[in-house]
């Protein structure tokens, strides 16, 4: 479970003598095998709080616990231990150039110490999984978008983690790739098992999925937290 | 607790080395000229140091004898009187007539200077050479006690070397703290070689670091790579530094040993009995360095 009370995150600006507020008294309680649209426009503070979910950050009052972890009081050495348990997709896909598509599925599982034999029975199963098994030697630069995007997904994936984050995965894909990654994230949070967070401004792509909760931020505050998708794009 | 594939983060660190190879490069130069010039400044001070403490005549008190000859059982009661003295290691007696033969034999190529003297018309006297060990106040102590007319009146003038000897020690300390001073800011230069090629290494990487930091790479994960890199860094240098050396001193070593009179007034202990101690030492050198440069900027620049 997730559970953020009274979270507010606050940066100093490049001059250090103003702050912003990126989020502000956030209450958000996401339950184990949901599936969340986080909206909102640039700055809205949907990027903050991905951060401050994978304790890239810490927030500046409140108090943040997920599965048990509390984030603001988790100690150093426990950290990576709570964030191979988030799988993480980015918007710009982050793969290794000089890796092929396979090497950046198995670097996931390297730097979680797994064993070869493991890696070698897993990444297969999530290429074929997410469909690109047949790209598995090919490097980013030779496949398409959508195909980056698989493998991010797969990178993601591949340590089996209770919570997926999807930062703005439709970003950089055509409206029919967009939905087709869309469809492939909702699917993975379908069976309960795992919490898909997936962070968008794409309002119009997420109509399509109804029955799905979607919270809405502006100005680093929650405005809108319901299933029901049109009164987001309200 | 996660078990890495060794093999998987040596290939790591290598391919780290590879790909920042221009600054790897520009790092082994720069700790290679500091490995060398310390290394040279070290073996000078060593062999200054072997010749100063060859001058073992420094701890020697030579005292000479009355004008009138000493009758020989007085000579065996002064022998016993001296060596029954405290700190007086060994005692050395030289009669009037070995002292004129020593002479003839160190001016054989002159001999001239002393044809007049014969045994009958000897100008040399007894002569007693004491070695001594302990302080400088022991020292000071036996020469009280030789210089004492009423303890040993057979003695006629007694000379010691302890003020060159103060004078050459303090030299030999003195040579120390510079060697240790130019040591520490050659360590401190290399320790600031090495932190910058591993911060530029970290910054070349960032994204990469970020992502395994968003993965779950515990911190020993990201940096171990890079401590390996500069150690690796640190070894090419020693390496290099000390072929550079040994060709560098047995050159120096040929040059000196061909001249004769320079051999002569100088010691120099050859390549093959230092170079061990050459070797450890900059080994030792690349490893400290390049463990605290690499540690303090991991510690720094990359964050769990």
């Amino acid at each position: 479970m997730i559970e953020f009370k009274h979270v507010t995150k606050t940066y100093r600006s490049a001059t250090r003598e103003t702050t912003v507020t990126a989020l502000n008294d956030i209450n958000l309680k996401i339950d184990d095998g949901e599936v969340v649209f986080l909206v909102g426009s640039n700055g809205a503070g949907k990027t903050t709080l991905m951060r401050l979910l994978t304790r890239m950050e810490t927030p500046t009052s409140g108090s943040l616990i997920v599965n048990k972890y509390d984030l603001r009081k988790i100690r150093k050495r426990k950290i990576p231990e709570y964030r191979s348990q988030i799988g993480m997709d980015f918007q710009d896909f982050k793969l290794f150039p000089k890796y092929t598509v396979y090497e950046n599925v198995a670097f996931a599982m390297r730097v979680l110490g797994k064993s070869s034999k493991a890696i070698k029975t897993t990444v297969p199963l999530v290429l074929s999984m997410l469909d690109i098994s047949a790209r598995a030697n090919h490097f980013p630069m030779e496949i398409s978008g959508g195909e980056q995007q698989r493998t991010a997904l797969a990178r993601a994936l591949v340590n089996n983690p209770k919570i997926l984050i999807a930062d703005e995965p439709t970003a950089n894909l055509s409206p029919s790739m967009s939905r087709e990654v869309m469809d492939l994230l909702v699917s993975l949070g379908e069976n309960g098992k795992r919490t898909v967070l997936i962070i968008t401004h794409d309002v119009k792509l997420i109509q399509n999925y109804n029955n799905i909760r979607v919270v809405k931020f502006e100005h680093g505050k929650i405005v809108y937290d319901s299933k029901n998708t049109e009164a987001a794009n309200a | 607790m996660r078990r890495y594939s060794f093999s998987y983060l040596m290939s790591r660190s290598f391919k780290g080395f590879s790909r920042n190879s221009l600054m790897s490069l520009a790092s082994i130069l720069i700790l290679t000229s500091c490995m060398l010039v310390s290394g040279s400044f070290g073996l000078i001070i060593y062999n200054l140091y072997v010749n100063l403490n060859s001058l073992n005549e420094l701890n020697e008190i030579v005292c000479m004898c009355n004008y009138e000859k000493i009758p020989d059982e007085q000579l065996d009661d002064l022998y016993n009187r001296l060596t029954a003295l405290p700190h007086v290691e060994s005692v050395k007696f030289t009669s009037r007539e070995e002292a004129l033969a020593n002479m003839r034999e160190k001016y054989a190529q002159h001999p001239q200077v002393l044809s007049r003297f014969s045994e009958e018309n000897n100008p040399f006297f007894e002569i007693y050479t004491i070695t001594y060990s302990g302080s400088d106040q022991d020292a000071t102590n036996l020469l009280f006690t030789l210089r004492n007319k009423s303890e040993f009146p057979e003695f006629r003038t007694v000379e010691d070397k302890l003020e060159t000897a103060n004078t050459l020690e303090k030299l030999k300390n003195t040579i120390l703290w510079i060697f240790g001073a130019f040591m520490i800011v050659l360590v401190f230069i290399s320790i600031i070689i090495i932190m910058n090629t591993v911060r530029m290494a970290i910054s070349s990487r960032s994204e990469e670091i970020e992502i395994m930091r968003y993965i779950g790479a515990t911190g020993w994960f990201i940096s171990f790579p890079f401590m390996i890199e500069s150690l690796f860094t640190g070894f090419i240098s020693a390496v290099i530094a000390f072929f550079l050396q040994f060709l560098t001193y047995n050159y120096l070593f040929s040059l000196l040993t061909k001249n004769s009179s320079a051999s002569n007034l100088i010691q120099i202990a050859p390549f093959s009995q230092l170079w061990y101690f050459v070797a450890l030492g900059f080994l030792a050198l690349s490893f400290i360095t390049c463990y605290i440069g690499s540690k303090i900027s991991l510690s720094k620049y990359i964050k769990v």
